[in-house]
């Protein structure tokens, strides 16, 4: 997953609280095995290779993402979409050749995108596409989902405060903080990046941010906005800088944090009203914020 | 003393990847006494007793080997039970093995359970008529490990053992390497695994304490020696071709002082026949030197870890021709060739120059998934799984003999009758 997973136990006996890290990370370690498309030796890759010859049978876990990204792909009319793999290597290799794909090439890449290729049966937990050059990459939501885990862990083994992060673009507050005091995860402003323009205060909720190059890094320098739409094939064209979704479930903070930065203002706060428990903070052009 | 299958052949290893989703190659043998033949094509009906981390790990796996259907999971734990459910669908859950082991339908059991109940189920398992993979290490005594190994002679069944890095293509290369000479005369081999962290597994109820953290008590574990080195031990007497004959060494409850009854620290030194030894070192405090195995000749030095394998040249040595072509990385400042059984010579050529290469390997089965394959092919096709009950034995003593020897403080002999069932 390419990220830094952190977390903070409290509790009254340290040596239980490592042990109950260790099997949370532990968790984090083999799904990021599991979920890794460019690793070969992984669950993913193997689904990647085979699916489209016959069923795949899926560890329940990755079955159970995968249902998650089917969903909320429907609710997002397709603006999440875990099969854009291969747009996403298409512009890969355009960020390292400076060049953009040739029309072509992106119609090519678009027959093969789209969870309608993608056949879940829960009977046997297993997936098929439909044909071959469909690939799934689970890198818009695999950290949340492993976030997720990681929370289920913790809570199974009796523990009510902790806060745990992904990279710190997906953050989970389970409880308050030992005090009482409510967790606060500031919103760092998309150019003054050592001011927040906003705190959320998660409390048995996940946040999960995503934005544009200046706010995933203000010191790289990208050819190509790195969020690609898996409907036009192209790089994001968005009002956002940056899109923070606040809601229970972190494998679905981070796909719709995705979704609401490519499809705009509009789109999220329609979702966001007709669906209860889900709030976003919007950063706009202007510098301006929104719940 | 000389093992006898020192390595996997061509043949059995290309048989043994060869297991697609879409099927195997057209042959059918007798693989039993009553003469039930079991056909390429055929279902083999397959169950998992013990569903904790390791099992649900393997379960995963197994579940996608083509033309294995798992029909019945066990485990005394609901909560571990419940979860190698949801991985096979369709199965049957129990309690008690032995009711598992009635089921005439059942023809292969893997078994993932604690050190000391390896033998006791494998030894009820094969009686059963059943084809058994058991998890590493064989078993808790040498005794056990003896019988575990007539029983499934007598019986005729497949017992394999997960020693499961045996498979792996990075240590196959390896092996072929070691064999062709490359690092000239062998007279050192140092290897570690090194980790940062108890090892204790969260159990609010202290009840329930040695059932979940069996590990840390001696009545139901090895300690280090076996859940780890035992996978080392196995990799070097495979490398080798022979077995220690000696072994002394030192371990401790140093740092842990949580009530552990096994070692928090180990280190060996083994003596082989030929005059090689092998230092061996795992701990639970320090992970900067990892997991490593490193094999030093005269002319050369290989180090293989779980995701590469690098080749040092000794200034004396000879550069052989393939050398000059092939990838070179650093490791701790000397430059090293990086050996990867998936990439040809000339796709190392092309990546040290910086390319890539269209043809690069996308999938690669680990070698948890070619340990299965090989398990339920050997069931097809009667053919010796590559870690047999022989070769699993071998490395069962050397790592029941180092703790003898550490807990005398003692050099340990271990003469040839000991290996001997």
């Amino acid at each position: 997953m390419a990220c830094e997973f952190e977390m903070i136990l409290s509790g009254p006996d340290p040596a239980y609280l490592e042990q109950v890290a260790d099997l949370a990370l532990d968790e984090i370690t083999r799904l990021d095995g599991a979920l890794n498309c460019f690793d070969p030796a992984s669950e993913v890759s193997y689904l990647n290779a085979y699916a489209a010859r016959a069923p795949v049978i899926v560890e329940p876990s990755l079955f159970e993402l995968l249902a998650v990204a089917r969903d909320v792909s429907r609710e997002t009319d397709g603006a999440f979409d875990i099969t854009a793999g291969p747009l996403i290597d298409l512009w890969r290799k355009a960020e390292r050749t400076g060049r953009e794909p040739p029309s072509e090439a992106i119609g090519a890449a678009l027959t093969r995108v789209g969870m309608e290729h993608v056949t879940l049966d829960e009977s046997s937990n297993s997936i098929q596409f439909d044909r071959e050059g469909v690939s799934i990459n689970l890198g818009a939501v695999g950290k949340g989902y492993a976030v997720r885990r990681a929370v289920e862990i913790i809570r199974e083994y009796g523990i009510e405060s902790a806060l745990v992060s992904a990279g710190k673009s997906t953050v989970y507050g389970l409880g308050t903080q030992p005090d009482g005091e409510p967790w606060r995860i500031g919103i760092r402003h998309p150019d003054r990046l050592d001011e927040r323009v906003a705190a959320v205060e998660p409390r048995d909720e996940a946040m999960s941010t995503s934005g544009g190059p200046r706010q995933r890094d203000a010191a790289v320098e990208e050819r190509f906005e790195h969020i690609i739409d898996p409907v036009t094939g192209r790089p994001a064209q968005t009002d956002l800088i940056s899109a923070t979704v606040i809601t229970p479930d972190p494998a679905l903070s981070d796909a719709l944090s995705t979704a609401f930065y490519l499809r705009g203002r509009a789109f999220a706060l329609d979702y966001c009203r007709a669906h209860e428990g889900v709030r976003a903070l919007l950063v706009e052009a202007v510098g301006e914020g929104e719940f | 003393m000389k093992q006898e299958d020192a390595g996997l052949t061509r043949r059995q290893f290309l048989k043994g990847s060869a297991a697609t989703v879409a099927g195997i190659g057209a042959f059918g043998v007798f693989t039993e006494a009553r003469g039930e033949a079991i056909g390429p094509n055929d279902i083999i009906n397959a169950a998992i007793i013990g569903t904790g981390a390791q099992g649900c790990s393997l379960l995963g796996k197994a579940v996608k080997v083509a033309n294995v259907s798992f029909v019945a999971c066990c485990d005394i734990q609901e909560k571990n039970l419940a979860r190698g459910l949801s991985i096979a669908k369709g199965a049957e859950g129990y309690r008690d093995y032995r009711q598992l082991l009635d089921r005439k339908d059942i023809q292969a059991v893997i078994i993932a359970v604690p050190l000391y109940l390896h033998a006791p189920i494998a030894v009820d398992a094969l009686r059963a008529g059943k084809h058994v993979l058991c998890e590493k290490m064989m078993a808790y005594s040498i005794d056990d490990a003896k019988q575990m190994l007539r029983v499934a002679r007598q019986t005729g069944r497949k017992l394999q053992i997960g020693h499961q890095r045996r498979y792996d293509p990075n240590y196959q290369h390896a092996y072929k390497l070691v064999n062709d000479g490359v690092l000239g005369k062998i007279t050192h081999v140092r290897a570690q695994w090194n980790r940062n962290g108890s090892w204790r597994r969260p159990c609010p109820d202290p009840k329930l304490d040695e059932l979940v953290n069996w590990r840390m008590y001696r009545r139901c574990s090895q300690g280090l020696m076996a859940e780890l080195g035992s996978h080392q031990l196995d990799v070097v007497n495979w490398m080798l071709g022979e077995t220690p004959r000696a072994v002394m060494g030192v371990g401790g409850i140093d740092y842990w002082k949580d009530g552990r009854e096994v070692y928090d620290n180990v280190q060996c030194i083994f003596e082989y026949p030929s005059g090689i030894k092998l230092q061996y070192q795992s701990l639970t405090t320090n992970q900067y030197d990892g997991f490593a195995e490193q094999f030093m000749g005269d002319k050369g030095t290989l180090v293989i870890s779980t995701d590469r394998a690098l080749l040092f040249r000794e200034p004396k040595a000879e550069q052989l021709v393939w050398q000059d072509m092939a990838h070179k990385e650093k490791l701790a400042g000397k430059e090293g060739i990086v050996l990867d059984a998936s990439k040809t010579p000339r796709l190392q050529q092309q990546q040290a120059q910086g390319e890539k290469i269209a043809g690069e390997v996308k999938v690669k089965k680990d070698d948890y998934m070619l340990e299965l394959e090989d398990f339920f092919l050997s069931i097809r096709d009667g053919h010796e799984p590559f870690c047999s009950p022989r070769v699993a034995l071998d490395t069962c003593v050397a790592s029941i003999k180092a703790n003898e020897a550490m807990e005398k403080l003692e050099r340990a002999t271990i003469p040839p009758e000991v290996y001997r069932a």
